[in-house]
């Protein structure tokens, strides 16, 4: 699981080889096949290997990372099938050292043609990426294991068990295959028993019971596992996708638009499927496939079950660019997640056709709203999109607040129970202006916002507003005694509209009635067109 | 060697049936599709500028672009006013505003007949989001208006705006800053709008008591507001430039009350440069009437180009 450091792939000739600490000496994790004909192997100590080569090229060993691209590589594993996993040492009881990857191909190997063929494809597209790999398939997993490790010719492709057949299949294999730990392989190697068929006369039978009295109970899980008499889950921690589609390029490709065609496709079809069933589904997952072992994952979800392909692509369309062509990408999958049944159409979005007459052209009042608003979501983000929702409260920035875009209809309050006197657009929070009122409780004569010195020709007002004066800092309830508001000249504003000499009409206000001893401070607080 | 003037005629005939084709196409093209209607025109409400605009108004299923002429709302004010025209007449009125600047106030566009349940926003963003976001929602044909807030408004955009708007029958605002005057555009009608003065004695602002009745002469505002109102761009149309009124009312379309055609002799310049503080100026209300004709050419020899 190891490059050597700064090596092109052409360079990986060269001896190299990864060292771990174990106990007090420094022993040959892994090597290539380079080091391997130079006659260093695995378990050799470094000393000795470093002897026995002088240019060796070591690293020592990071299993961190070592987890990690193995969790990379076992996702790029679900090119061949939805459901994949890193064979983990503490939970599988394998050695730390032997690192896997568990698929559960039941129904993906008829899609390539045959078991022969899946493993064929594995195998291969393990050795385009770069990996020296080996394949078991079983009924099992435990004898998928045994021969991915230990069956086969060693050539690389390991071995198939027929339906049924794991008995036969692994009965020439040694015991080591089936997982269990030193302790116990010894035990049975006093015993005379060595190879996986050899213990087929003891699991049956009154010699069970011995060999259950003698040896751990993992020993009889483990084979019973292996020939299916047992189940073992595999603990691949990852829902199962209801639908998938995938797509496999006879070569490595670097072209966006070859990306986004087969994701096109792959809508297409999964499409087809969902609506077969009239079911729709919540998130899809795109999952790019780089012919050197790494996956590239684009995740849409929806606010409802959706089945249909070009709101799907729309969503997709962004997405995609974060797919690095580079990759050099030869597959793809589409899965579908979170699947329903699909909601009849959403509610309207325009009035019904009752209310407002029926528009000339290209009027459906019907419009679904929900892939526009998905699409803004899944490009601008949940928070950037949404509804004004006017509300009966008489101060100004809280007459209106903002809401989600999928929402239903808000509590709409008419149009004229407004007072009309309000500007289009509303600073969020007031400005304070500099102001210069000619009269004490006037208008102001001019004022300054943002550096600009308007002089103010016309003003209407004041229409005084006063705040939530128990909402006052100061103010505190007090339950048993009457309400006793604070000071209110600070909970009062005196708004004007006033015009400019250039013309332009603004919304101030004055915070406070008029006092002789300070002066009045001015906000700005909205613009008028 | 062909005479002349036969092939003149020949080659008039030519280009006159030509022009007869492609207006026709063109008609064919601006409406939401084959087998729709034709939708009309969605007008001022002003003679004197639904006349001067070919087509009689702005076309829907177009993109207009609104340039503020200051640092003012009234560009936001001139689309309020427009969509909602367009609402009166198209029946509908749900619009969708893509914004970057300051945040609309709800019930403020109530007075512009705005609906604020009828109505999706988004809010902040690039110029390429925003133009994004508004192709798609005319792509989703659910919007009578679809508004956007964007500082450059490149015409590749534009295009894609353009089409969107075609197809969907959606009408399209591009509301622009500044400045804006000298970027090329590709967009149907191109203006720019400033607030000017009321009449002296009229109040900012809309009142409760809507003006149901026409303003009784053209130099007292009432109670709206006044906007200078620039032609850059329309189809063919002379570049023009008009003073208008907005009036508030009961009696849809609620826009506008006033118009009068801005007077050469009175620029934007003169009103910066009032004194500061004074209480009454002169607006430009009584400018002597000037015939049509002249007028044009007096745009066409030197545009009025206001400075920043």
């Amino acid at each position: 699981m190891k490059r050597a450091p700064g090596a092109k792939r052409a360079e990986d000739r060269r001896p190299f080889a990864v060292w771990i600490g174990a106990g007090n000496r420094l022993g040959i994790l892994a090597a290539n096949r380079a080091a391997e004909a130079a006659g260093i192997h695995r378990g050799q100590s470094l000393a000795d290997a470093r002897a026995l080569y002088p240019a060796l090229i070591t690293a020592p060993a990071d299993n961190a990372a070592d987890a990690r691209a193995l969790e990379r590589l076992a996702a790029w594993c679900r090119r061949f099938s939805p459901w994949t996993a890193p064979v983990r040492a503490e939970r599988d009881g394998t050695p730390a050292q032997e690192a896997g990857i568990w698929l559960e191909t039941t129904g993906c190997a008829h899609l390539v043609g045959g078991e022969e063929a899946l493993t064929a494809a594995i195998a291969g597209a393990m050795t385009r990426a770069g990996f020296t790999s080996r394949v078991g398939l079983a009924g099992t997993p435990g004898a998928a294991y045994a021969l991915a490790r230990f069956g086969g010719n060693g050539a690389g492709l390991g071995a198939i068990a027929r339906p049924g057949r794991e008995a036969e299949a692994l009965a020439p294999l040694p015991i080591a295959a089936l997982r269990l730990e030193a302790g116990i392989l010894q035990g049975l190697d006093g015993l005379g028993l060595r190879r996986i068929g050899d213990l087929y006369p003891l699991i049956q039978g009154p010699k069970r019971a011995t060999l259950a009295r003698r040896f751990p109970a993992i020993l009889l899980e483990r084979i019973d596992a292996a020939l299916g008499r047992r189940f073992e889950p595999l603990g691949l921690g990852r829902e199962r996708p209801r639908f998938a589609a995938r797509l496999t390029l006879p070569e490595p490709t670097r072209g966006t638009i070859v990306i986004a065609r087969a994701c096109e496709r792959l809508v297409g079809e999964l499409a087809a499927l969902l609506a077969r069933d009239g079911l729709g589904a919540r998130r899809f997952v795109f999952t790019a496939f780089g012919a050197a072992g790494q996956s590239r994952r684009v995740v849409i979800g929806t606010a409802r079950a959706m089945a249909a392909a070009a709101p799907l692509m729309r969503l997709f369309a962004f997405e995609l660019e974060k797919i690095d062509p580079r990759l050099g990408i030869d597959g793809f999958s589409l899965e579908a997640f979170a699947t329903a049944p699909l909601s009849p159409r959403q509610g309207r979005f325009e009035r019904p056709p009752s209310i407002t007459p029926p528009g000339p052209a290209g009027d459906d009042p019907g419009a679904d709203l929900a892939p526009l608003i998905d699409s803004l979501h899944s490009r601008l983000g949940r928070k950037r999109v949404g509804r004004m929702v006017l509300r009966p409260n008489h101060l100004p920035e809280r007459a209106q607040a903002w809401t989600r875009a999928e929402a239903g209809d808000p509590h709409l309050l008419p149009a004229r129970a407004l007072p009309p006197t309000r500007p289009v657009r509303l600073l969020p929070r007031p400005a304070p202006i500099d102001a210069m009122a000619e009269v004490a409780d006037g208008p102001p004569a001019w004022f300054r916002w943002r550096g600009v010195r308007h002089g103010v020709a016309k003003a209407a007002g004041p229409e005084r507003i006063a705040l939530d004066w128990w909402t006052l800092p100061g103010w505190q309830a007090n339950p048993l005694g009457p309400a006793q508001p604070p000071g209110l000249g600070a909970a009062i504003r005196d708004y004007y509209r006033v015009e400019t000499t250039a013309g332009a009409r603004f919304w101030i206000y004055r915070a406070g009635p008029h006092r002789p001893d300070a002066p009045p401070s001015w906000f700005l607080h909205g613009v008028f067109p | 060697m062909t005479p002349m003037p036969p092939a003149g005629d020949a080659r008039s005939e030519t280009i006159a049936r030509l022009r007869t084709e492609i207006a026709r196409i063109e008609a064919a093209g601006a409406t939401g599709g084959p087998g729709t209607t034709a939708p009309g025109p969605v007008t001022f409400g002003i003679a004197a500028i639904d006349g001067h605009l070919p087509g009689g108004g702005l076309a829907p299923g177009a993109v207009h672009e609104i340039i503020a002429g200051d640092d003012g709302m009234a560009a936001t004010g001139l689309a309020l006013a427009l969509a909602a025209r367009l609402f009166a007449m198209a029946g509908r009125r749900s619009w969708f505003w893509c914004g970057q600047g300051l945040p609309l106030y709800g019930p403020g566009l109530a007075a512009f007949g705005f609906d604020a349940g009828a109505g999706l926003m988004t809010r902040g963003g690039s110029d390429r989001e925003v133009l994004w976001a508004m192709e798609e929602g005319l792509a989703c044909g659910a919007f009578a208006a679809v508004f956007g807030e964007v500082k450059t408004f490149a015409p590749h955009a534009g295009r894609r705006l353009a089409l969107a708007a075609r197809d969907s029958g959606g009408t399209a605002f591009v509301l622009r800053g500044r400045g804006a005057e000298g970027a090329p555009s590709v967009a149907a009608t191109r203006w720019r709008v400033r607030s000017v003065p009321l009449a002296p004695g009229a109040l900012p602002g809309a009142t409760d008591s809507p003006a149901d009745s026409p303003p009784d002469s053209q130099s007292a505002d009432g109670e709206g507001y006044a906007w200078r109102l620039d032609l850059l761009r329309g189809g063919g149309a002379m570049p023009r430039s008009w003073r208008v009124l907005w009036r508030p009312g009961r009696a849809a379309p609620p826009f506008p009350a006033a118009c009068e055609d801005w007077p050469q002799d009175h620029g934007c310049e003169d009103q910066t440069g009032a004194p500061p503080g004074a209480l009454s100026l002169a607006p430009p209300l009584s400018g002597g009437t000037v015939p049509q004709g002249e007028r044009i050419l007096q745009r066409e020899a030197g545009p009025r180009r206001e400075t920043g």
